[in-house]
């Protein structure tokens, strides 16, 4: 089978470097486990003790589901291990695990962390409404989610797909931002402006709402003429008409127009798209726009709320193409892509760019001929310079479609861990990914960051196996997800390499998992979107990734920042968790009912089944800490019953994974 | 029944094996962004990473991307009379002495005490571009610093290892997007940080002694039946408890006081954060008029300008109070300035060509860095002498460099060392006349 080969730390860093702007930059300390010295061995575990089949059950079914373990189940995998893929196949069903993908596909696919700036590059003019710039960041891990789970199609897909989950709102805004090319010297063109240099708008309050229809056909008496449903402000004539002004019909499109020298308050209008249209989601076919082809105009919303297909200019091909990927990974004239082309690498493969690569290019297209003469830099720059060269070739520097010759004509070469391939487009460029052997490892390994917060040993034949399984059954990302969940790799329920060389992690439950999981258990949805909790919630740390690094960030330590803030978030869960009502439902837990209400904490809350030794005492310790606190002068049983609850919420089992 | 753990180490252990850890390395770098080695020998490590413990500042960062008016009054704007200022009494034009020469400014600016003053150098840049949306760019010296990080990230990753902190990225208390190793961080309020360290009066926190002590048999409970990973993490957990409530009397005063999360807010947030610390640099927004294409009278501009100043005076003192007057370096540098020529006050306009940092701190020399000279219809920072700091016939640094020179400048005066700063950021020189010899 293919092997992992070894890496040069130097040359690794090297061109970490190299990627960011030039040879020669100081490389920046390398958070892989790649990095470790060798004195690392030191501090090795000296025996493995195994985890109880109710903390492993525990784990999995959290990471999954956000709910607690039966003591059925445990029982079920205590008299038979082989029953756990069974259970995690059931768990696998249920609604709770669509939101814990997306979350991990955002993070995986690096489609998130946008802010309203975050599109300058892609649309200048654009200014994002919370609501569109969250679905530019969900598309993708919605297409994922769509491609693996719904119509079970090879994970590799994620690369290769030409088909993207959009909603109205989203497939006009990637159709205006196709209307507005930007070249490699940052000059822009306008098609629409272009092909009709008197295309112009009008804009009115006046005489009533016009159909759409009549808007946006070509010949109607009404064409561009558009009804603005509040009145203009004083100092605006009504009507507005706007020459060559698409950014103008875009804000028109989606709710008020900026100011203008005719205008200078701007027009205050709603959007054309109903709140619900944000959630309108559909899969939707990019393709490229034919040579004489009028690509779908942006202010067609017919098209936009109904077509399954879209034509574009700018090349979409897998997650690297998207949007919401390229305002993570913004380049310049120095860059010229290759930070584009390793975070694609880090993404599809898990792998940054090193200069120990075994694989000389096909050719050296693109090599930057500064650094090649340069022996320190030519190593790096020999293979990645020809492989970003795909995007120089497909995409100008603000990643819309390119259109210089010189670019436009020089294919690139991938070539990286004993594939040589030329690639003349980004399709091109997803196939040799999606064929590369470190695919389902780098995907593996993805999911063991994910259950673990930490990595999986990549020689550890037990990971090898679950490489092995998951390439066998066509790279089936629900086959890999249960192979790996039920793997002693994740339950710590027998010995492992990855456990004799790294230790067992235990980690704090970060943001999404937390307020996931209490949510579950609780039965209150959007738990941490509830009273004081939205500002408290953001001092727990959530998954992340960064620039260069082949590892996301994924902060385990129970920081005194971690235990303050799931305290208090813990007192905010109290108010919708004993004696209330919430959406017309009486909370869960009443101080009139104690008996049910402690033993449940400890069943629910913090996830102890009643067979696990430690339940007895942990009961025990609520039960006391109730009655003594119902004795104390002023406090009230809800009070204590409060209390108590935020006692085993904020407790280690409930904001652990892995206890 | 055993309530605590035994043998618990020390603050400064646990600061330093607890954040990171005894064991688990590779995990932990990778969660903490750490070098590995850092994480084996965290002593070793520090000396070995700090690029510059005697030198090395805190930094509060003031940013903000409205583009305000802070150009337009300060030191090196009264030169020329065509130059538009408010003609309120409160912004009168003023003598100030800076570095043993007279110059003018906006009152509230001159009447700055004497000793903040002689640590204050006012350095005029462009910031080329007059974009809100690029206030990102800015803050990445418009494409001058490898990476495409942010001077501000830049300076606190470098920072961090000299000062201890427990985390290397920047904490914005301001909601300015601040991004770190190409990642948005959260925006903190200090609101959210009150709440997270103060708890609300009421029955809890009456309780909230009995929780602790209930805590701590739930911690022993679960050790009795935990592996040695479980026990370890479990000891950790128990310790943070610890090191929560032992936080200082005046640090959680002081974040009780917050009210809002506006300036006085962030001013007290920002400064907690340091006195515990946590990160090498806050980022905060102090406001000098906002975008004040309509300001009649500049009435909003002189508004603000006293209660910008104001603030800025206070960070001073608390610090000050706190020890911390030495240790921490001011800089406030916006996305761009504001047109200059508006002899109708009637407000002012994006201005990219011109721009005026305020850079205040122990390393920092008293001082009027370049000018501003007639371009076009309006006004642009000249090129500056890096060594006299004056414009003119001798500038080696011409203005298209200002910013990235204004970004050494500064990264120079919190103590990163020559070699980081001339490697990291690729624009412009240092500015000498602008750092304490």
């Amino acid at each position: 089978m293919w092997k992992l080969r070894s890496s040069s730390h130097a040359g690794l860093a090297l061109c970490l470097a190299l990627v960011s702007k030039g040879c020669g930059e100081a490389p920046e300390a390398l958070p892989t486990e790649e990095a470790l010295p060798p004195t690392e061995s030191a501090s090795l575990p000296p025996s493995f003790e195994p985890a109880t089949v109710a903390s492993a059950l525990g784990k999995v079914k959290n990471l999954l589901t956000g709910l607690p373990v039966s003591d059925a189940e445990v029982l079920a995998v205590t008299q038979d291990p082989k029953a756990l893929p069974r259970l995690i196949d059931g768990w696998m069903a249920d609604p709770a695990l669509t939101l814990r993908m997306l979350r991990f596909f955002g993070n995986a696919f690096q489609q998130l962390n946008l802010s309203g700036q975050s599109l300058i590059d892609q649309a200048p003019d654009l200014q994002p409404n919370g609501r569109l710039l969250a679905n530019v960041q969900l598309s993708f891990p919605l297409t994922a989610w769509q491609l693996s789970f719904v119509e079970g199609r090879p994970f590799t897909e994620v690369l290769t797909t030409d088909r993207f989950m959009m909603t109205p709102p989203l497939a006009t805004l990637l159709s205006f931002m196709d209307n507005r090319h930007t070249n490699d010297a940052n000059r822009g063109t306008d098609y629409i402006n272009t092909a009709d240099p008197m295309f112009k708008i009008t804009l009115s309050n006046k005489n009533g709402p016009i159909a759409l229809e009549k808007s946006v056909t070509p010949g109607d008496p009404l064409f561009m003429n558009w009804y603005v449903s509040k009145p203009f402000p004083m100092n605006c004539a009504d009507p507005q008409i706007l020459s060559r002004d698409t950014v103008r019909l875009y804000q028109f499109l989606i709710g008020n127009v900026s100011p203008s020298g005719a205008c200078p308050t701007g027009i205050p209008n709603d959007s054309q798209f109903a709140d619900a249209e944000y959630d309108a989601w559909r899969m939707v076919r990019v393709r490229p726009t034919r040579p004489g082809e009028v690509s779908t105009p942006f202010y067609d919303l017919r098209a936009m709320r109904t077509g399954t297909e879209l034509s574009l200019r700018v090349p979409r091909t897998g997650f690297f193409t998207t949007p919401a990927f390229f305002a993570n990974w913004a380049t310049n004239t120095s860059n010229l892509a290759r930070v584009t082309m390793n975070q694609t690498l880090i993404v599809a493969l898990g792998r940054s760019f090193d200069d120990s690569s075994n694989t000389l290019p096909l050719t050296t297209p693109g090599l930057d001929s500064k650094h090649a003469s340069d022996a320190a830099c030519a190593g790096c720059h020999v293979t990645l310079d020809p492989m970003r060269q795909v995007f120089r070739q497909a995409f100008t520097l603000t990643y819309h479609e390119q259109k210089d010759p010189a670019q436009v004509t020089l294919p690139g070469v991938f070539s990286f861990d004993g594939i040589n391939k030329n690639i003349s487009s980004p399709k091109d460029l997803a196939l040799a990914m999606a064929q590369h052997p470190r695919f389902a490892v780098a995907w593996t390994q993805k999911l063991c960051y994910w259950a673990n917060s930490a990595p999986c040993n990549e020689d550890d034949p037990e990971f090898v196996r679950i490489v092995d399984l998951f390439a066998q059954s066509g790279h089936q990302f629900k086959v890999l997800l249960r192979e790996l969940l039920s793997s002693p790799l994740v339950t710590g329920l027998a010995q492992t390499r990855t456990f004799a060389e790294n230790g067992v992690t235990i980690s704090v439950a970060r943001r999404d998992q937390l307020c996931a999981s209490l949510s579950s258990r609780l039965g209150v949805p959007n738990l941490c979107a509830l009273g004081r909790a939205p500002g408290l919630a953001q001092l727990v740390p959530s998954d992340g990734y960064t620039r260069g690094a082949s590892a996301p960030i994924l902060a385990t330590d129970p920081s005194l920042f971690y235990r303050a803030a799931t305290e208090q978030l813990c007192r905010s869960f109290a108010d919708s968790a004993v004696d209330a009502t919430v959406a017309g439902k009486p909370s869960r837990y009443a101080s009139k009912q104690p008996e049910f209400a402690l033993a449940d904490m400890v069943q629910t809350v913090m996830g102890i089944v009643p067979s696990d030794p430690r339940s007895t005492v942990l009961r025990q310790i609520l039960a006391e800490h109730f009655d003594k606190a119902k004795k104390t002068m002023g406090i009230t049983a809800t009070d204590a019953m409060k209390s108590t609850f935020v006692l085993a919420c904020s407790a280690p089992p409930s904001v652990t994974i892995g206890l | 029944m055993t309530t605590e753990p035994r043998n618990l180490p020390s603050r400064r252990q646990a600061l330093l094996s607890g954040l990171f850890g005894t064991g688990y390395i590779g995990l932990r770098a990778l969660a903490t962004g750490l070098p590995a080695a850092f994480l084996l020998n965290p002593r070793q490590a520090l000396a070995e990473g700090c690029v510059s413990r005697e030198t090395a500042q805190y930094l509060i960062w003031a940013t903000s991307g409205s583009g305000d008016p802070a150009n337009a009054n300060v030191p090196g704007t009264y030169d020329d009379p065509g130059i538009a200022h408010s003609a309120d009494p409160q912004m009168a034009k003023t003598e100030v002495t800076l570095g043993g020469k007279k110059t003018f400014a906006a009152k509230p600016w001159a009447e700055l005490p004497v000793a903040t003053l002689a640590r204050t150098s006012f350095l005029h840049h462009t910031t080329l571009t007059n974009s809100h949306a690029n206030e990102g760019k800015v803050l990445k010296l418009m494409g001058g610093i490898k990476r495409q990080e942010m001077l501000v990230s830049l300076i606190a990753k470098h920072l961090a290892p000299c000062l201890g902190t427990a985390q290397r990225e920047p904490a914005s208390v301001s909601g300015e997007v601040i991004s770190f190793g190409g990642r948005v961080l959260p925006a903190l309020t200090p609101i959210g940080l009150r709440d997270v360290f103060i708890s609300p009066k009421g029955p809890l926190t009456t309780l909230q002694q009995q929780r602790d002590a209930d805590l701590d048999r739930i911690h022993a409970a679960l050790r009795e039946h935990g592996t040695t990973a479980q026990r370890a993490y479990l000891d950790r957990m128990a310790l943070s408890k610890r090191e929560l409530r032992n936080i200082s009397d005046s640090v959680l005063n002081s974040l009780a006081g917050v009210t809002a999360n506006n300036l006085d807010g962030q001013v007290t947030a920002a400064i907690a954060l340091i006195l515990m610390n946590v990160t090498p640099a806050t980022v905060l927004q102090i406001p000098f008029g906002g975008d004040n294409h309509s300001d009649p009278n500049l009435a909003r501009e002189t508004t603000q300008h006293l209660s910008g100043i104001a603030a800025i005076s206070s960070i001073q003192q608390k610090l000050a109070a706190a020890g911390m007057r030495d240790r921490v370096t001011f800089v406030m540098m916006n996305v761009f300035g504001r047109s200059l020529n508006r002899p109708a006050l009637m407000g002012r306009d994006h201005l990219g060509s011109h721009h005026c940092t305020v850079l205040m701190g122990k390393q920092v020399a008293s001082s009027v860095i370049g000018g501003v000279v007639r371009s076009g219809n309006d006004y642009a920072a000249t090129a500056i002498d890096s060594r006299t700091g004056q414009s003119g016939g001798s500038a080696d640094i011409p203005y298209a460099e200002t910013l990235g020179a204004v970004g050494k400048t500064i990264a120079s005066a919190v103590g990163l060392p020559s070699e980081i700063v001339h490697d990291q950021i690729t624009l412009g020189k240092v500015i000498s006349a602008a750092l304490v010899k």
